[in-house]
């Protein structure tokens, strides 16, 4: 019997059981495809450095993941919260007809568990199934051998969101206990009539919660930008920043309330009085849904642009650091003597390079010792980094290396395959170059006033320091001296190197592909000693490019997908709340009305309603994210510079579509609603 | 002087080709400026249906409605706002109170709605206010106010606009006998002192018996008409029970 009226009761309320349902599933369904997340990164082949990063990674999602179990926890505890209100009147005729309170409680408790169950399923399925596209995708992305694509189950993942749910749903019956075995029958049965919440609680209360959530807010927000987002105290400041919104939204529908004393000219104009009241009980009785969506939307601003922002860096970072579409070497020592430049072997060798290479240069490497004289911070400096690499000081502002050399012609050359800009050297000048990634430390350093010695000769600085790489993804030192030619070619030759750019990718890959079908083991093995190639090592800009962002990828990929969802989940609840309240509220708009309120201003007042209601968590979310992503810089900018901007002008527009877009459809939705009835 | 309200062979039918439901059947009567009139009825006579029409929430199938000289049934969606704005007030059995807003917002709505400067709505609101004695209540929100109170505080509204015509269906409805009893002086006293027009419908005796001049309903058709003249009220609901058993089936009731 109890069933049966269970039943009946969810099929009864069909449509405020599928929010409840619908948001089950979904947090259920995102749950499990971001705990396993980890399962699926054995996908794709990492080395050992990568698999740093990953761990790195996996570290910082266990953080994201508790504080997602609470989001959602809350959430949950919400849309209960929302379907018990619509449904007290209809528990309070059960005990009114004579039901005992356990009874109530025993029906409540098996609706609870029936939906819990379903809503697990289903999210459970539907997670097992996106956990896998999401696989596919991540693939695609890293152009992944996918023949080694089998199904990823994560039984951890599972047991995770089984345990968490299942705490969340116990918490949930306990709560619809409470509400019927503490409640008063004529609560129940007024309940659809009762203004949600008397919203006098003492008037001082507010400005002074007001404060506490700036200050609490202030805290978090100084405390992250300090420590930036890789510190043990995030948790803490997670926590900090999350009863500031609260307290935040909580003195707002107080403040609200101060409004018609304030401005009483604009409230009691056309019907701004009706939408400020009813913003003002919805913020009200949503205080905890509307923090919860403001902390999912500073989520995904940060998701969406921190993930872009960070992968954008990565690729200009790796466009910067690998310029040329390939780079082959060759060593010479005393016995391999250069007889052709590169280029020219492996034209006489039968590669294609007019159809396949767009242009080339060569360069004639050069290596001597170097003896830096002069200011002494520069070198102190130089010493410290390259203690263990050859680099020997002499007393405190003497430096002495073995170092390579560059001809300032050639170098430019390379510069001018790369699109940079030449640089100038006069008769007895040099220019120093350092790797870019030593760079900022560096480049700071005058370096002017630092003289070199090479063979006895001295030079003086030319400019500062140059960083930009003049191979792609080859070791050649970490520091190199750019010098003029004819002294430079003197010097004995260490290697030859050739830069060579191409059309396209493809062309690069044909390149690649040419030179291995010509340069076999065979050959290797019936050819004498190393010259059976006129290269030792070949480096390709995509193999490079490839191998250095794959992990990064990641970071973007997780990002841009967390984001997206968490997006479309706050959108989607906040849509139905207001659906909802449109629909309890249509007496109300029938009765603007009837008082003779135009039909476009009473549909101005809804759209108001509905677009304030939306934007007020989303406006707190953006300040949120400002400084979350200030931080996310900072924390980064040793090893990436990051230019936020972009990333955050791609999350607005994904913003404006998608948030947008929920906005624009709900008030469509809600105007059908309210739309008058035409009889007759 | 022209009547405030003309009603002119209206009909209304329900339903589709076959089952037609006659609930207002050709009827004709005026209402002059300054009277207090009640339509009384049993329930489906087609007294709702008809206020309904008068109110422009329904439209009528045949016949014009004159309200200020101006036929009401030729009027576009876009007009007809403006319409209810300036010629009516309405009030409602169940209140139909905004519960987000105090009564005093409550009230300033109607006044709002009609752009009525900021800066006079305090004074009118506090004045129509305490004219129906509800000036205690202003801060309080509907769910903190008694039936009497909540229906006064509809009255207020209804009146503050200054329309030309009050429209009130079953205001007593949900209200004891004494929150009504109030209720039905403040609406007399807005009638003779303000010389507000009133259009009420009802189906309880005692409540018809404040009005002026009641109007018969049966079956959708107009079935008598009585005046009060100079009768006292008491004597007036005598003639208004002896009206109700003549048609039946609803005096049990009223009594």
């Amino acid at each position: 019997m109890l069933c049966k009226l269970a039943l009946r009761n969810a099929a009864r309320s069909v449509r405020d059981f599928a929010v409840y349902f619908l948001t089950l599933a979904f947090g259920v369904c995102l749950f499990y495809v971001f705990n396993s997340i980890d399962a699926q990164q054995a996908m794709i082949a990492l080395n050992e450095s990568q698999k740093y990063y990953v761990e790195q990674m996996i570290s910082m999602m266990t953080y994201v993941s508790v504080f997602v179990a609470i989001v959602l926890g809350l959430l949950v505890v919400y849309a209960n919260r929302f379907l018990m209100k619509r449904r007290k009147q209809e528990l309070g005729l059960y005990l009114l007809l004579g039901m005992e309170r356990g009874g109530v409680s025993r029906i409540l408790i098996a609706e609870t568990f029936l939906i819990g169950l379903f809503a697990l399923a289903a999210g459970l399925t539907g997670g097992v199934f996106l956990s896998q596209m999401v696989s596919v995708v991540t693939a695609r992305l890293f152009e992944a051998d996918l023949t080694s694509f089998h199904f990823v189950f994560s039984p951890a993942a599972l047991a995770k969101t089984a345990l968490c749910f299942g705490v969340i749903f116990a918490v949930v019956m306990v709560f619809n206990t409470a509400t019927v075995t503490r409640c008063r029958l004529t609560e129940l049965l007024t309940a659809a009539r009762r203004n949600e919440t008397p919203a006098r609680r003492g008037r001082l209360r507010y400005p002074v919660f007001f404060l506490l959530s700036v200050a609490c807010l202030a805290t978090a927000y100084l405390w992250v930008l300090q420590t930036g987002i890789f510190s043990r105290d995030l948790g803490s400041q997670i926590i900090l920043g999350c009863v500031g919104t609260v307290l935040f939204f909580f003195s707002l529908s107080g403040l609200l309330n101060v409004l018609p004393r304030l401005f009483p000219r604009f409230y009691f104009r056309g019907l701004n009085c009706f939408v400020l009241r009813q913003v003002n009980s919805r913020v009200n009785t949503a205080i905890l849904s509307m923090s919860v969506i403001c902390l999912m939307l500073f989520l995904t601003i940060c998701s969406l642009a921190g993930g872009m922002s960070m992968a954008e860096g990565f690729s200009e970072q790796a466009r910067q650091q690998y310029p040329y579409g390939a780079s082959l070497m060759y060593t010479t020592d005393g016995e391999r003597k250069p007889a052709l430049s590169i280029e020219g072997t492996l034209r006489a060798d039968g590669i294609a390079f007019d159809e396949l290479v767009r242009s080339s240069s060569q360069m004639e490497i050069h290596r001597a010792d170097a003896r830096f004289e002069g200011a002494f911070r520069f070198f102190d400096a130089a010493a410290l980094l390259y203690e263990d690499s050859g680099y020997t000081a002499e007393g405190e502002d003497v430096l002495a290396a073995s170092c390579v050399i560059l001809p300032a012609s050639q170098y430019n050359a390379m510069r001018r395959l790369a699109n940079q800009p030449e640089v100038e050297l006069g008769e007895d000048e040099y220019l120093f170059w350092v790797k870019s990634t030593m760079a900022q430390d560096l480049a700071a350093l005058p370096s002017s006033g630092v003289t070199v010695t090479v063979e006895g000769r001295t030079f003086t600085a030319a400019g500062a320091c140059l960083t930009e790489p003049f191979t792609t993804g080859l070791g050649l030192g970490h520091i190199a001296l750019v010098l003029p030619d004819a002294f430079a070619q003197a010097l004995p030759v260490s290697s030859q190197l050739l830069n060579v750019q191409f059309d396209s990718r493809a062309d690069g890959d044909a390149f690649a592909a040419a030179l291995a079908a010509v340069y076999t083991e065979e050959r290797a093995e019936t050819a004498s000693g190393r010259n059976w190639r006129p290269y030792d090592i070949l480096s390709t800009q995509t193999q490079m490019i490839d191998s250095s962002v794959s992990v990064k990828t990641v970071i973007l990929f997780l990002g841009v997908y967390i984001g997206l969802v968490f997006l479309i989940t706050s959108a989607a609840v906040l849509g139905l709340q207001q659906l909802s309240e449109a629909a309890d509220r249509a007496e109300s708009y029938r009765l603007l009305r009837r008082l003779g309120a135009k039909e476009k201003a009473v549909r101005r007042a809804l759209f108001t309603q509905i677009t304030l209601c939306v934007c007020l968590p989303l406006s707190l979310a953006l300040v949120h994210a400002a400084v979350g992503l200030e931080a996310l810089r900072r924390s980064f900018l040793d090893e990436l510079p990051i230019d936020i901007l972009p990333g955050a002008a791609a999350t607005a527009l994904v913003l404006v579509l998608i948030y947008g877009g929920y906005l624009l459809a709900t008030c469509f939705a809600a105007q059908g609603i309210i739309r008058p009835r035409r009889r007759g | 002087m022209e009547p405030v309200l003309s009603v002119r062979n209206v009909e209304k039918y329900y339903g589709s080709r076959g089952t037609v439901t006659k609930a207002v059947d050709d009827i004709s009567f005026t209402v002059e400026k300054g009277e207090f009139v009640g339509v009384m009825g049993a329930s489906g006579s087609g007294k709702t249906t008809l206020l309904n029409c008068i109110a422009t929430i329904d439209r009528v199938s045949a016949g014009h409605i004159f309200v200020g000289g101006r036929d009401v049934t030729a009027l576009g969606e876009r007009r007809l706002s403006a319409f209810r704005r300036e010629e009516l007030g309405f009030i409602f059995q169940d209140f139909n109170l905004l519960d987000t807003l105090t009564a005093f917002e409550n009230i300033a709505l109607a006044l709002t709605i009609r752009r009525v400067p900021p800066q006079e709505i305090r004074v009118r609101v506090e004045e129509v206010a305490q004219r129906l004695g509800v000036s205690s209540a202003l801060p309080k929100y509907p769910y903190q106010l008694s039936g009497g109170e909540k229906q006064r505080v509809a009255a207020a509204r209804a009146i503050a606009g200054n329309p030309s015509l009050i429209l009130a269906d079953e205001p007593t409805g949900s209200l004891d006998s004494r929150s009504a009893r109030v209720l039905l002086e403040s609406l007399r006293t807005l009638n003779t002192v303000l010389g507000a027009t009133i259009l009420m419908v009802t189906h309880d005796a005692f409540t018809a018996s404040y009005c002026g001049r009641i109007l018969f309903i049966k079956d959708g058709r107009l079935f008598s008409e009585l005046r009060r003249g100079e009768a006292g009220r008491k004597e007036f609901f005598d003639r208004i029970i002896e009206v109700v058993s003549l048609l039946g089936g609803d005096g049990a009731h009223a009594l």
